[in-house]
């Protein structure tokens, strides 16, 4: 009602001032739906920094009377993308302007969220991202991280380095601590799996990059914020209703992706091996290692049990032959992922409501196993005692269940030229852990054994391990309107998590048949018994998670004249518990729910090596985590002429640290920013110009590392891991750390925001320096003081770099659009200052993502070492390194004296440059957006021949077709020569040597999206609806790269599986 | 509502939910602790696998009582294969040796438990009781990881001469910021000497597993210390005032021979409990008996088909491990006293003694009791077919090496350690500079000794 009062208003005012005019020339025209092409009534036409304006009429026609120095007319209408015209001089013609909706266009939201308020841009003086609604749903996935990938500014999903930061937000801000994004969900931290989140019911995303922007989260927002906010009910009054289907199909993954050596060579080094002896310890070994079926012929052989024609003849039966094309056709599928949800929204002058329900289905890749997802939704807000209080309520629930019936066999258990079926068609047994001449003693003489072999084919669909997880929130808020102004809120999340695993091996599966066997035992008259008993084996397992966050915090607004003052101040709890029980229950009988008790204090001896004594595996666990929060905060923004604005923030942490001082379980951060709208200032003012904004802030983020504690702690371990004794015992986890300290991060950000030429051109570019400060580290010490690492707060590191967002309209017609979006970021980081200097090996792996992080000063922390290579030895053809100067093949030598400052130092390992560049095209009711992505400006280090891992009879890469072999080879080839006997220092040497590192700069054609949307006319309501068929196609290819090895640089071992969906959405 | 309730509300929100007394308190998780009471303390010295009970393979590879496979050698890590081989610099720039670090982890856990039981003051009789047991568990602990260090990279004790060659530090705090220089070898026995007499105040006559030190376990490691020492008076009163409170032996006539370790875990011989660490070198069955060792038994010694198996190959294989399983046991047991003891009256002269304790346990290990007679022997005689006796007895335990690094420093028992790897034979003369590992070159980079 009062919006409609307002508007009336605004139009009787409109009315008198056309009315005052002087009307000379006038100009005509009709405004019409982009889309359909039909008239829209009641558009608002005004003339560009003037007050005359009039409204179309029912057709959509207008007349406007003008004067000479009118240049531009502006339309606007709700729903609708404002325009501007240029006023012709010709004023004879009517003039024909197409609206586009705006919801078809993919522009920015004008509002962020930080999770505390909500933010207009023009408020905002810290750095923030916003997806809408329209580019969160441009992807097709169950996920919704997934969605931000390639379309947010700064935040890259990274690849190298290891998988504990899997999103870094303007590079990675810690060394040791938790190197994640908090995430945020209506308000809260969501302390559930981030799975069970439907991107159906999410309304829109903010990524809080810089410290205004985030230190309202304080000490857990070192590696920034995504804000994730779900949808709510429609404004506008009325009941819509919108439903979401698609199917998402995912190719067969590329075994043969990663080179390895082909079956014929793996039998030519095991025959070669053979002949020197060096299975003689796995043939003779206690434990009675497997082998494989080529070593086994040949011992077979040499033992006269065939000839060596029969030899000969399996041998070369063998090098036809290839695990991984039985593996592609028995166990891989194409993954089939289904989606379906729909949501009912609306509202009545006293609620606003929305309901929704969602449901997943994927069959993964691997025949027998898949998941679900079920959601369910509803929100409701009600306004009460006449709009001075609002009731807020929303509901979350969501089940995920994952089955897995069938268990991928290892690829370290088979060797290369296994069979899984043989040509009749029945399973083959593979060499799995136990040696085939063992297992036919064993067939032969123990008639009362179990099977024992490993038919992976027989396996498929066999087990039955389903893990569900039940996700319930329940959020409430009260917002109350106290004096003009002065608001108080309330906001309360109770989350609940409980998980229920039940793996069920049954007896026929291999590794119940194993276990059983393993710990039968043979009497003096031969006579067989079962310590486990002779049955199916059950584990199961609940975690109990719950977690309460409250939060009670006041809202001032005040506005004088030019002065505008915005207050939000308050206090915050976090009560997180999780608990965690496992169990196992042998000699399960399934169909009547019968168990057996074993004895899981005997030590037995194990039936393959009499001379081992073993306990039966009790399965039992029990976990209890607690993480508790208080804080205190408070934020304020002061605008003066909505020009020029000041904010600043601060808030205090403190948290159930534990061993530590109870003033150190605390500390405060703060931040302050500045911003000032150019574009608004009478100097600044010209036509080209929208909109110009400056702003920058400073402050402090901070993050904790829950494992560490400035006294000696101890964990528990259970008796069940004590094979001595079976007494539980303690284990020191931490020496004494007396001066541990809070990591903090100091961020300085510069931005502008720019909106040009009518908006043909908008984005945004920053600057941003962030300064890591006490960030933990690890240095290594002596171990004579006990400790092999020694953490504590060692490092400091410097991070600059710029994100860069420009959107331009190129085209922009009748039914005809194109907008290109380029996204550009630059980060490169520094360690500024490291106590002590890492140890040249673990500076080495750290890079290619194994091992500790070695950090050394001046340079990324996550960077590509090498040793120099002086190329192979022309006569023998060992790899050489340098020692004095000179080339050399002394390797210990070469890796004890190369110190850190004399390795090649190539580059970071991760993208210093990288971003996205999207082009959507819309003609008529077609869309297609295609997205390109680019990495650059980083080295990664590519995988070769590992001959120690070669010698010990296990295949590897397929360089070793390429290896030297004869002099003269060192001038085509850097793969070493095959040595006789194991050493470790060349292979360490030739790993990391310059040979082997490229560089990993990229361009990527990432995905397709192709939509047609059709509208539906429907006179009584003003909201768009229509229906929508579109597709995806993603992982597309690889544009271009700039290394000359076959590998994709980002994925070494497994290329990315394109995939193709296809989708129906329809609003009503 | 009027203003006053509208700001109380206020307030109270704001203020009055902050207040939690305790809220923070609540340990992060439930495994964690701060160890600071007898029972924790406890179970950190229950850690037996991977800290306190478990040594590194140093004393194995330098045996001669075994011979390596050459695919073996080859096959084999480059640290474990050069201290097989006798290399003078075996280590890499950047290995973890376990001979070095588990005794140093070892002492920083005994550090920690002295530091916070020292503090702990008992209420009751009981806990009076378990703080004395704790603090002289840890004094025994620290005494045997020092002992293990000795072994390795300090030179044989002299009892006579010079034992001031630098060797290793000895730490008796538990901060790792505190840096200790190298201690003089003399140093070295002194502070484990020191240590094991402080535990026999503390420790109780008995303990619960023979993972947890006793008085009689702390005594049988003097004997075992001051034996390697060669002060054999003081070895000699241990081992016997061992014998007095615990001499069980097992009698091998009962054992079935069955081609399976025939020993149980904990058995009532076994009055230490410790055991090697695993590794692929040792436990492999290419790591052979060596034939001179086998030619020590004679037929009747039951210990021969005990300990030993025969494989397909023709060589044998060591299974009479006390671990009970195929772990090499480095623990104490009666026997062994029974040879201290023995050992150190003859050195000291009372040879009748020295039979009898011999008559006492090759009773119990030769076929039907069956005791060599020994009375013709002279001393030179019987003291020889004594250390016979702990070469075959006391197999596979780690403590030839021991005894090859004590008894080098009498012309009468030199032996030349040969070592043969392909076409190549390593000759070791006795007292050789390589008895003595040189210290892992990370520690020296790091700890600048």
């Amino acid at each position: 009602m009062k919006q409609i009062l307002l508007l009336s208003l605004f139009l009787s005012f409109l009315g008198c001032s056309i009315l005052l005019a002087q009307t000379n020339r006038s100009v005509t025209g009709t405004v019409k739906d982009a889309n359909d092409g039909n008239p829209i009534p009641g558009v608002i036409i005004k003339v560009k920094n003037e007050t005359r304006a009039t409204i179309s009429d029912e057709k959509g026609r207008f007349s406007l009377a003008i004067e000479d120095s009118y240049e531009f007319l502006e339309l606007s209408y709700i729903g609708y993308a404002r325009q501007q015209v240029r006023i012709p001089n010709d004023l004879s013609k009517m003039l024909e302007i197409n609206l586009a909706r705006e919801d078809m266009d993919l522009v920015e939201v004008e509002v962020y969220s930080t999770g505390f308020q909500e933010l207009s841009k023009e408020r905002a003086t810290g750095s923030f991202v916003a997806l809408d609604r329209e580019l969160v749903n441009r992807r097709v996935s169950t996920g919704i991280l997934d969605r931000l990938e390639d379309v947010t500014s700064g935040l890259i999903f990274n690849r190298a380095g290891s998988l504990s930061d899997p999103i870094s937000i303007r590079g990675r801000s810690t060394i040791f601590a938790n190197t994640r994004p908090l995430i945020v969900i209506d308000n809260f931290p969501y302390d559930g799996p981030i799975e069970n989140i439907n991107p159906n019911d999410v309304e829109s995303i903010t990524v809080l990059r810089d410290a205004a922007a985030a230190s309202i989260w304080g000490a857990r927002a070192g590696n920034g914020v995504i804000v994730i906010t779900t949808k709510s009910g429609s404004k506008v009054t009325g009941m819509r209703a919108s439903v979401n289907m698609n199917t998402n199909i995912i190719e067969v993954p590329d075994l043969f992706y990663r080179p390895r050596m082909s079956a014929s060579q793996m039998i030519e080094v095991e025959d070669l091996l053979f002949r020197r002896g060096s299975f003689n310890s796995a043939e003779n070994s206690p434990n009675r290692t497997a082998l494989s079926y080529g070593v086994e012929a040949m011992i077979a052989q040499r033992e006269g049990r065939i000839s060596e024609e029969e030899k000969n003849r399996l041998l070369s039966d063998f090098s036809t032959h290839d695990i991984r094309n039985d593996l592609t056709k028995y166990f891989y599928r194409n993954q089939v992922n289904k989606q379906f949800s729909f949501d009912i929204n609306g509202s009545t002058d006293l609620v606003n409501y929305i309901f929704s329900a969602g449901y997943d289905h994927n069959t993964e890749e691997v025949t027998g196993n898949d998941n679900s997802r079920l959601t369910l939704n509803s929100k409701n807000t009600w306004t009460l005692l006449s709009g001075k209080m609002r009731l807020s309520t929303g509901m979350y629930y969501s089940q995920t269940v994952r089955n897995v019936g069938t268990e991928l066999p290892n690829v370290l258990d088979y060797s290369i030229y296994d069979r899984l079926v043989s040509p009749s068609g029945e399973a083959l047994p593979i060499t799995r852990t136990y040696s085939t001449r063992f297992l036919e003693t064993v067939e032969n003489n123990v008639p009362g054994m179990l099977d024992w072999r490993y038919r992976p084919v027989d396996e498929i669909g066999m087990l039955d391990h389903r893990n569900g997880f039940n996700d319930l929130r329940l959020n409430a808020g009260l917002h109350y309107d106290l004096t003009k102004g002065l608001q108080i809120e309330v906001l309360h999340q109770f989350w609940k998590g409980n998980g229920a695993m039940e793996n069920y091996s049954p007896q026929i599966s291999f590794f119940t048949r194993d276990l059983i066997n393993r710990f039968t035992q043979m009497g003096p008259g031969g006579n067989l018994t079962y310590p486990v008993p002779v049955g199916s084996i059950l584990d199961w397992g609940i975690t109990e998670s719950q977690s309460h966050n409250f939060r009670s915090q006041i809202r001032y607004h005040k506005e004088i004249k030019d002065h505008e003052l915005n207050f939000l101040g308050g206090f915050e709890a976090k009560d997180l518990k999780s608990e965690g029980r496992n169990s196992r229950i042998y000699g399960y009988r399934r169909e009547n729910g019968t168990s057996q008790f074993v004895d899981n204090a005997t030590l037995f001896r194990t039936f393959h090596n009499p001379n081992m004594i073993q306990r039966i595996p009790p399965g039992e666990s029990i976990s209890g985590m607690v993480e508790r929060y208080i804080s205190y905060y408070a934020n304020a923004a002061y605008h003066f002429r909505k020009k020029y604005g000041l904010t600043a923030s601060a808030r205090r942490d403190a948290s159930n640290l534990f061993g530590v001082n109870t003033n150190q379980r605390s500390v405060p951060l703060w931040s302050v920013g500045g911003s000032w709208i150019m574009s608004e200032e009478t100097f600044l003012r010209a036509s080209w110009i929208d909109y110009l904004k400056l702003r920058t802030t400073f402050g402090f983020n901070g993050n904790v590392d829950r494992t560490l504690s400035s006294f000696t702690t101890a964990t528990y371990m259970a008796g069940s891991i004590n094979r001595m004794t079976g007494l539980p015992f303690a284990r020191i986890t931490n020496p004494p750390n007396p001066n541990l300290r809070w990591e903090k991060i100091g961020i300085l950000n510069f931005g502008l925001d720019f909106s040009l030429v009518r908006d043909r051109f908008s984005g945004s570019l920053e600057f941003y320096r962030k300064t890591g400060e006490d960030l933990i580290g690890t240095v290594p010490m002596p171990t004579s003081t006990g400790v092999v690492n020694f953490r504590g707060n060692f490092a400091d590191t410097r991070t600059m770099g710029a994100d860069l967002i420009l959107r331009t309209e190129i085209l922009r017609t009748t039914g005809f659009g194109w907008t290109s979006n380029l996204l550009a970021s630059h980060v490169y980081e520094k360690v500024t200052g490291y106590e002590t200097q890492a140890v040249p090996i673990q500076v080495l792996t750290f890079g290619g993502g194994t091992g500790l992080p070695a950090p050394v000063q001046g340079r990324p922390l996550i960077a590509i070492y090498s040793y120099k290579s002086a190329g192979l030895d022309p006569d023998t053809g060992m790899p050489r390194g340098y020692l004095n100067g000179e080339p050399s093949t002394n390797y210990p030598s070469i890796l004890g004296t190369t110190g850190i400052d004399d390795l090649i130092y190539h580059g970071p390992s991760r993208p210093v440059h990288f971003g996205a560049w999207r082009n959507d095209f819309s003609y008529r009711s077609f869309s297609l957006s295609v997205n390109i992505s680019y990495r650059l400006g980083y080295y990664f280090r590519r995988e070769s021949v590992n001959y120690g891992e070669l010698l010990a009879g296990r295949i590897s890469h397929s360089d070793y077709g390429l290896r030297w072999q004869n002099p003269g080879d060192e001038l085509s080839t850097v793969i070493p020569a095959f040595p006789t006997v194991p050493n470790l220092n060349r292979d360490r040497f030739f790993q990391f040597s310059e040979d082997l590192v490229e560089r990993g700069d990229n361009i990527r054609l990432q995905d397709i999206r192709l939509g047609y949307r059709l509208n539906l006319k429907k006179q009584s309501s003003k909201l768009p609806s229509g229906i929508e068929v579109y597709s995806y196609f993603n992982n597309i290819a690889l544009l271009w790269k700039a290394t000359d090895q076959p590998v994709d640089p980002d994925f070494p071992l497994m290329r990315p599986q394109r995939s193709i969906a296809f989708g129906l959405r329809i609003d009503l | 509502m009027n203003r006053i309730f509208k700001n109380r509300l206020l307030l109270l929100l704001l203020i009055g939910l902050g207040a939690c007394d305790g809220f923070l308190d609540e340990k992060p998780n439930v495994s964690l602790v701060v160890p600071t009471s007898l029972d924790d303390l406890q179970a950190l010295l229950d850690n037996t696998d991977q800290a306190m009970n478990e040594h590194g393979q140093f004393p194995l590879l330098r045996s001669d009582e075994f011979v390596a496979d050459e695919s073996l050698v080859d096959a084999e890590l480059e640290m474990l294969r050069n201290v097989y081989l006798w290399e003078p610099n075996p280590y890499s720039q950047d290995d973890l040796v376990m001979d070095w670090t588990r005794p140093f982890n070892q002492i920083l856990i005994t550090n920690i438990v002295l530091e916070k039981a020292g503090r702990i003051q008992p209420s009751t009789s009981r806990e009076t009781e378990r703080k004395a047991q704790l603090m002289g568990s840890a004094y025994f602990f620290r005494a045997l990881a020092n002992f293990t260090l000795a072994q390795v990279f300090a030179p044989a004790f002299r009892p006579n001469g010079n034992n001031n060659s630098l060797c290793f530090p000895l730490r008796d705090t538990a901060d790792p910021n505190t840096s200790f220089g190298l201690s003089t070898t003399a140093e070295a026995y002194d502070f484990i000497i020191t240590d094991l007499e402080k535990a026999l105040e503390l420790l109780p006559q008995s303990s619960e597993l023979p993972t947890r030190p006793n008085l009689i376990s702390a005594r049988a490691l003097l004997a075992r210390i001051y034996l390697s020492m060669g002060i054999y008076d003081k070895a000699g009163e241990y081992a016997e005032l061992v014998l007095a409170e615990k001499s069980d032996l097992k009698d091998f006539n009962e054992i079935t021979v069955s081609g399976i370790n025939p020993f149980a875990r904990f058995n009532k011989e076994t009055i230490f409990y410790s055991q090697f660490a695993f590794s692929g070198f040792t436990f492999s069955q290419l790591f052979k008996v060596s034939d001179e060792f086998l030619s020590l038994y004679n037929e009747d010694d039951l210990r021969l088909p005990l300990y030993f198996i025969r494989r397909p190959g023709g060589w044998k294989n060591f299974i009479g491990h006390y671990s009970g399983s195929i772990e090499y046991f480095s623990g104490i047991t009666t026997a062994e006293m029974y040879l201290i003891a023995a050992e150190s009256a003859v050195r000291n002269g009372n040879l009748a003694k020295a039979r009898n304790l011999f008559a006492l346990l090759a009773g119990k290990r030769m076929r039907n009791g069956l005791v060599p007679d020994l009375s013709s022997l002279s001393d030179e005689g019987l003291l020889s077919e004594i250390l016979d006796e702990r070469k075959r007895e006391l197999f596979g335990r780690g403590l030839r090496w021991s005894d090859l690094k004590r008894l080098n420093l009498e012309e009468r028992f030199e032996v030349t350690f040969v070592r043969k790897y392909r076409e190549t034979t390593i000759s070791i003369p006795p007292n050789d500079s390589r008895y003595v590992s040189v210290i892992p070159p990370r520690e020296i980079e790091l700890e600048s000794f």
